[in-house]
């Protein structure tokens, strides 16, 4: 179980995450919601070691992922699709799925895997990741996470500026990785998505965990997790 | 083997192939500079592990080939260690050196990177000058022909020279594909595109980036320990900023981040100043005036740009 525990984090000396505490279970979807600057990018961030902790700690299997350098994080099992993709533009996409894959040198099967389940990605494979559509940008930065063969998965809003095709797509893939077990955290702010994957829901508000939310609680009461996140 | 390594490999066995054969056609003059061409070459072949595939620009490279080079020439000058081992100990002090640079230098980035890596290089040629006694200073001193005698070969003879240039240019040239297309080429190349996106797919990018330097390091001084075992001279001037500088120009000339960029801009370069000095003595001025033109129409490089435009394929 990937377990937060009282984290408190920021950028520099400005806090944002104040004693947030919650458990991501594996085969489950965990959705981070909340509004803008509420605090669901820091989290992850926080999980993966990007920004230093104020306080709290984060656990995977009696791992201590806090006290990692950022480099090891993915290495214990974590992988991460950060907002925007971040992908290496200039390279192809062979390459960038070879530089999520080499992370997990002994794997040779991953990468068939990423493959099978986004085979846009087996016809683009030559091409530069820069030249793809936004969509195809987001299977690739799934791709190339999952190429480390996670056993958590952090997406920072992956359906953000999708066309719906694409949404789907990648609803699908998110759904596939919890159907094998992985622990999925999911940034997420729109209520159909929330519906349709999470297991549970934590909701963030000023940097701080104001409910957490169980999928028979968001299916009873729609209209309460819409209230909370103030749509 | 995927067709794009088929490819690959068979362009560099014909570039191979043709330097060898152009031994038995070139004329006198021209034979002597292709093998200086092809030692100057795997200099900047080491340059662009750093610069072209790892993207950190320094501006003290000459350090390194003067390391190869004093390593080398003190050593059988000081302690009459033949030609064997003097290259050796010429490769040993240059991967030192690397090494103890990358561990200081490396704590910087960017622009900080290139200054402290310059003022290393400058801080190494001042060394040299001041301990003129054994280093001669600025006149540097010659190794005798009875010392250039390497299994038994006279390396002072054109046609060995020619071979053991080939021989060294060879080594630099498998050792640079053979990087390119490992793991840990590919981890560089992702650095060089972007270092913190690496580091959160969980590569330890200081560790690979001190790798590059030491593995830089050791190909220039390589190619400096042969370059003053061939040619017979160890001088200051080749720790010069100039000869930090030039590496520069010939891989960005040729095509940075290519394999075969620093054979095409070192050759482009060299006989562009040979052919320029021939007609004018503002020689400088022509080779100016054809380096902002290139950089102009082919910002990449020669080879840099035909991977843009046709082969994508090139390493």
């Amino acid at each position: 179980m990937l377990q937060l525990e009282n984290v408190s984090a920021g950028y520099g000396r400005a806090q944002v995450l104040r004693e947030v505490s919650f458990a991501a279970k594996p085969g489950e979807i965990l959705c981070l919601a909340g509004r803008n600057g509420a605090g669901k990018t820091t989290t992850v961030q926080a999980i993966m070691g990007l920004l230093p902790l104020m306080g709290g700690s984060v656990t995977w299997k009696q791992i201590v992922l806090s006290d990692l350098p950022p480099h090891q994080v993915p290495r214990a099992g974590i992988g991460y699709v950060p907002q925007g993709r971040r992908l290496f533009g200039d390279l192809t996409v062979g390459q960038n799925l070879d530089i999520g894959r080499f992370t997990n040198g002994k794997d040779l099967h991953a990468l068939d895997d990423v493959l099978e389940l986004f085979p846009r990605l087996r016809e683009r494979y030559t091409q530069r990741a820069n030249t793809l559509s936004g969509g195809e940008q987001q299977m690739l930065a799934m791709g190339r996470a999952m190429c480390l063969r996670p056993s958590v998965l952090l997406l920072d809003e992956p359906t953000e500026g999708l066309q719906p095709s694409m949404i789907t797509a990648i609803r699908d893939a998110t759904a596939q990785m919890r159907d094998r077990g992985v622990a999925v955290v999911l940034v997420e702010q729109r209520l159909d998505a929330i519906a349709a994957l999470a297991d549970q829901v934590a909701l963030l508000e000023n940097g701080r965990l104001r409910a957490v939310l169980t999928r028979e609680e968001v299916a009873v009461d729609p209209q309460k997790l819409a209230h909370l996140l103030g749509v | 083997m995927t067709t794009d390594l088929k490819k690959s490999l068979l362009l560099h066995g014909a570039v191979l192939a043709v330097l060898f054969a152009s031994q038995f056609v070139l004329p006198a003059y021209h034979h002597g500079n292709l093998a200086r061409v092809m030692i100057l070459a795997s200099y900047a072949m080491g340059y662009n592990l750093l610069f072209g595939y790892t993207g950190l620009l320094s501006l003290g490279h000459a350090l390194f080939f003067a390391a190869g080079l004093y390593g080398m020439g003190l050593a059988m000058s000081q302690f009459d260690v033949g030609a064997g081992p003097a290259l050796v100990c010429g490769v040993i002090a240059g991967t030192l050196v690397g090494a103890v640079i990358g561990m200081l230098a490396l704590r910087t980035e960017g622009v900080a990177f290139m200054i402290v890596t310059l003022m290393f290089a400058q801080a190494g040629y001042l060394t040299i000058l001041y301990f003129g006694t054994y280093t001669r200073g600025d006149e540097g001193f010659v190794i005798a022909q009875p010392d250039r005698v390497l299994l038994g070969l006279d390396l002072s003879d054109p046609t060995v020279r020619f071979f053991a240039a080939f021989t060294v240019f060879c080594i630099a040239l498998i050792m640079c594909l053979a990087v390119v297309k490992s793991r840990f080429g590919k981890v560089l190349i992702a650095i060089r595109e972007n270092e913190d996106r690496t580091q959160m797919l969980g590569y330890d990018v200081t560790r690979y980036k001190f790798s590059a330097v030491v593995l830089s390091a050791s190909l220039s001084a390589l190619a400096g320990a042969a370059y003053g075992i061939l040619f017979g001279y160890v001088g200051a001037s080749f720790a010069s900023v100039q000869y930090s500088i030039f590496p520069l120009l010939w891989v960005l000339l040729g095509g940075a981040g290519t394999v075969l960029g620093p054979l095409i801009g070192t050759l482009f370069m060299f006989y562009l100043i040979d052919l320029s000095s021939g007609i004018t003595t503002a020689y400088m001025l022509i080779a100016g005036v054809v380096l902002v033109l290139l950089t102009v129409f082919a910002p990449q490089g020669i080879l840099g740009e035909l991977r843009r435009r046709v082969w994508k394929w090139l390493p």
